[in-house]
């Protein structure tokens, strides 16, 4: 049904890519340390919920109304998952890739996006760092553009000096024919 | 309450006499931006902190009151300052540079190029103060870009000045893109008249727009007044309604009575419809025109409310054609222009001619370099699984209701079951509802590309055809869920200017291949010309 629009695109490909493999393939990958920072801030958040669930859970077994861990251990496989077995899976779906002219960012497991911003058609560029990402020394890029849709493209678990490099790169393709 | 201020006279670089210097480059605000904050921070404290007097303030005595609002006051300095510190902006060779953040520390970089606005602001307490806002516009659609909140009067003069100084530097064709391009010498016609609507084009425009809200409005009136009639509201409809119910299809007097009864509710209702259709529309299209000046499209209308708008030609990122299934068959269409820019308002897309023939609409379009799809563009149908989501949900309602038809008989008794069955077993119908849904909008769905442009259509009853022209994509994703990796096809969103954010031009499920053709192509068109090109008006 679609064979014919092939004919109409007739360009030398910017990837030499038909499936996701091989897409992800030819990607850089985030600095491995960004595992680390996901793997920190799934135990932060994992343990602001799961202190009132254990409370919760050995005031209930007090009362007899259920037996202990009832409540506490599936909700600790669930953290625990989320701590030791998705930070690794998430990373392995992030990557980028700095084209000529354009920069490609996939990111997502059961979602899959695959997003491409023209230098030339970046804003203004963020690079943001919070706490724990800076214990680490990374930091995050941040693209704005004028769509409406993709107002904003974060690709983030970047070492700063390579953030920054990206940045000054991106930054020299504005207007670069004018300067 | 804000204030513009004008443009100071002297250009000074913003360096030399700031006391704020961090470095050679690097600033911070003005100090006394600490006061205005930390008033400002106070003001959302007031309520409460009154409320608080009020209720306990006799009981705990006023001085607790006092040291509370003291400390708060402390606490909201103290984290001003802090913010204060941690915050500083440098003005680079080609870019403002402006640092952070407290805990999350943010540098933004706005290259001077990509400034389309830079304005001062005063409120009242910065004013007292003798500081100002200053706020950089770039085209990115969140708003709040850049800003440096305060800078004293004079620095935010030198700013303005600096920036303007060094965005001609490095553009030195056109000064500023909002400003009128130099007269376009090929219209050799200035300010003619390109398109309008008669009375007639507007009645017809108005049966189109049939609608029901001026009959909501008067039914909540006469509900609200209907201690000033004879009989309520809700006896007439009964009548209605009890006439129709009697009738019973058997009963031949009655069935006419009842026929009549619907047929005179029907009488009414279309009639409102199509009255209130035509008050909306004569308010607003009243003396549509349309005017080909040398800024651009100037569209007046309306009949109370006069609108009067200029829309520049090379501010137009997108084209919109759109019909209803029934006004296609007469062959009228809308055209909007999908546009950047914030003058028109609420308007997510600007309507350029609201009911037009082909050969009326295209070679405005045109205008705006954007042209129809040729008779060798190709459209193409996406990916069936583009239903899959309806039919998984229709299967899903349709398996619950097939074991409730089995289950129930178990444990309901016998006399109440038929009812329940007989309502299951016509209940399944609706399910089914989401897939025809599904199956019309996948059957209206197509998608095309020749070398300029993307074309896309949507919508079975209100039938949408979008024309991007590929040099005007900000990003391009491609997007897949779990069944599309699987299937190997993906949705392609595009990133464009303008417009509204909740609906994203998007090509549903087509072969994973055909959308890495299809973006590259769009890419390729778009990174060879700078944003700020594409939004610059053509030279004369």
């Amino acid at each position: 049904m679609n064979d014919d629009i092939q004919q109409v695109t007739q360009t030398k490909p910017l990837f030499d890519a038909n499936t996701n493999e091989d897409m992800r393939n030819a990607m850089t990958q985030l600095d491995p340390g960004y595992i680390l920072v996901l793997r920190l801030s799934a135990f932060i958040w994992g343990l602001i919920l799961a202190i009132p669930i254990f409370i919760a859970d050995a005031a209930m077994a007090n009362k007899a109304l259920i037996e202990p861990f009832v409540v506490a251990a599936p909700i600790s496989l669930i953290f625990l998952l989320m701590i030791f077995l998705l930070p690794r899976r998430r990373y392995n779906r992030w990557g980028y890739d700095m084209g000529d002219g354009q920069i490609q960012i996939v990111r997502g497991y059961l979602f899959y996006t695959d997003t491409i911003v023209p230098f030339n058609r970046v804003q203004h560029i963020d690079v943001a760092q919070g706490p724990l990402m800076r214990l680490f020394g990374l930091s995050t890029l941040v693209l704005h553009t004028a769509g409406t849709h993709n107002s904003t493209v974060i690709l983030p678990g970047l070492k700063r000096t390579i953030a920054e490099e990206m940045r000054n790169t991106i930054r020299a393709h504005i207007k670069a024919d004018m300067l | 309450m804000d204030e513009i201020i004008d443009t100071p006279d002297t250009i000074e670089a913003a360096s030399e006499n700031n006391v704020n210097a961090i470095d050679n480059d690097r600033f911070h605000l003005s100090p006394l931006s600490l006061i205005a904050n930390t008033i400002t921070g106070l003001r959302s404290f007031m309520f409460p902190i009154l409320a608080a007097a009020f209720a306990v303030g006799n009981k705990v005595g006023y001085t607790f009151i006092l040291i509370a609002v003291a400390v708060i006051a402390l606490i909201t300095l103290g984290f001003t300052y802090w913010a204060w510190k941690r915050f500083s902006y440098q003005i680079g060779a080609e870019e403002i540079r402006i640092e952070s953040g407290i805990l999350n520390r943010n540098a933004r970089s706005i290259p001077y190029e990509r400034i389309q606005d830079v304005s001062l602001e005063q409120s009242l307490i910065p004013r007292l103060l003798g500081i100002s806002a200053v706020k950089f516009e770039t085209g990115g659609s969140e708003g709040d870009e850049g800003s440096l909140e305060f800078v004293t009067v004079d620095e935010a003069g030198n700013l303005r000045q600096l920036i303007r100084t060094r965005k001609s530097g490095t553009a030195p064709i056109v000064a500023d893109t909002n400003d009128a391009p130099p007269q376009d010498s090929a219209a050799a016609v200035q300010d003619d008249v390109i398109f309008s609507m008669d009375i007639k084009r507007i009645f017809t425009l108005g049966i189109f727009n049939f609608s029901l809200i001026l009959f909501a409005v008067i039914t909540g009136l006469l509900q609200q007044l209907d201690f000033l009639l004879p009989y309520s509201l809700e006896d007439i409809i009964k009548t209605f309604v009890d006439k129709a119910d009697d009738s019973g299809f058997i009963d031949g007097f009655n069935m006419i009575n009842g026929f009549f009864g619907i047929l005179g509710g029907l009488t009414i209702v279309i009639i409102v419809g199509l009255l209130s259709g035509q008050i909306q529309t004569f308010l607003r299209e009243y003396g549509f025109t349309l005017t080909a000046t040398d800024r651009g499209i100037r569209r007046q209308r309306g009949l109370l409310t006069l609108t009067d708008i200029v829309m520049p030609l090379h501010r137009v990122q997108a084209a919109i054609v759109q019909t209803g299934a029934i006004r296609k068959r007469f062959g009228w269409y809308a055209l909007k222009f999908t546009s950047l820019g914030t003058d028109m308002g609420r308007e997510s897309s600007h309507m350029i001619t609201p009911l037009a023939k082909d050969i009326e609409y295209w070679p405005i379009a045109h205008r705006a370099s954007i042209h129809a799809p040729s008779e060798e563009t190709y459209f193409h149908h996406s990916h069936i699984s583009f239903m899959a989501a309806s039919i998984l949900f229709s299967t899903f309602i349709i398996a619950v209701i097939f074991s409730l038809s089995i289950i129930l008989p178990e444990i309901i008794d016998a006399d109440n079951i038929s009812t329940s069955l007989t309502i299951l077993s016509w209940v399944w119908l609706f399910a089914l509802l989401p897939t025809l849904f599904a199956y019309l909008s996948w059957r209206y769905h197509f998608y095309a590309i020749d070398d300029k442009q993307i074309y896309v259509k949507s919508g079975f009853w209100n039938q949408k055809m979008t024309i991007l022209p590929m040099t005007k994509t900000q990003s391009i994703d491609l997007v897949q869920g779990p069944l599309s990796q699987y299937l190997n096809v993906a949705d392609i969103k595009f990133g464009i200017a303008g417009g509204s954010g909740f609906s994203v031009l998007t090509i549903h499920n087509i072969p994973i291949a055909t959308a890495y053709h299809i973006r590259q192509n769009c890419i390729e068109a778009a990174k060879d010309i700078d944003f700020s090109d594409l939004i610059k008006a053509p030279k004369g």
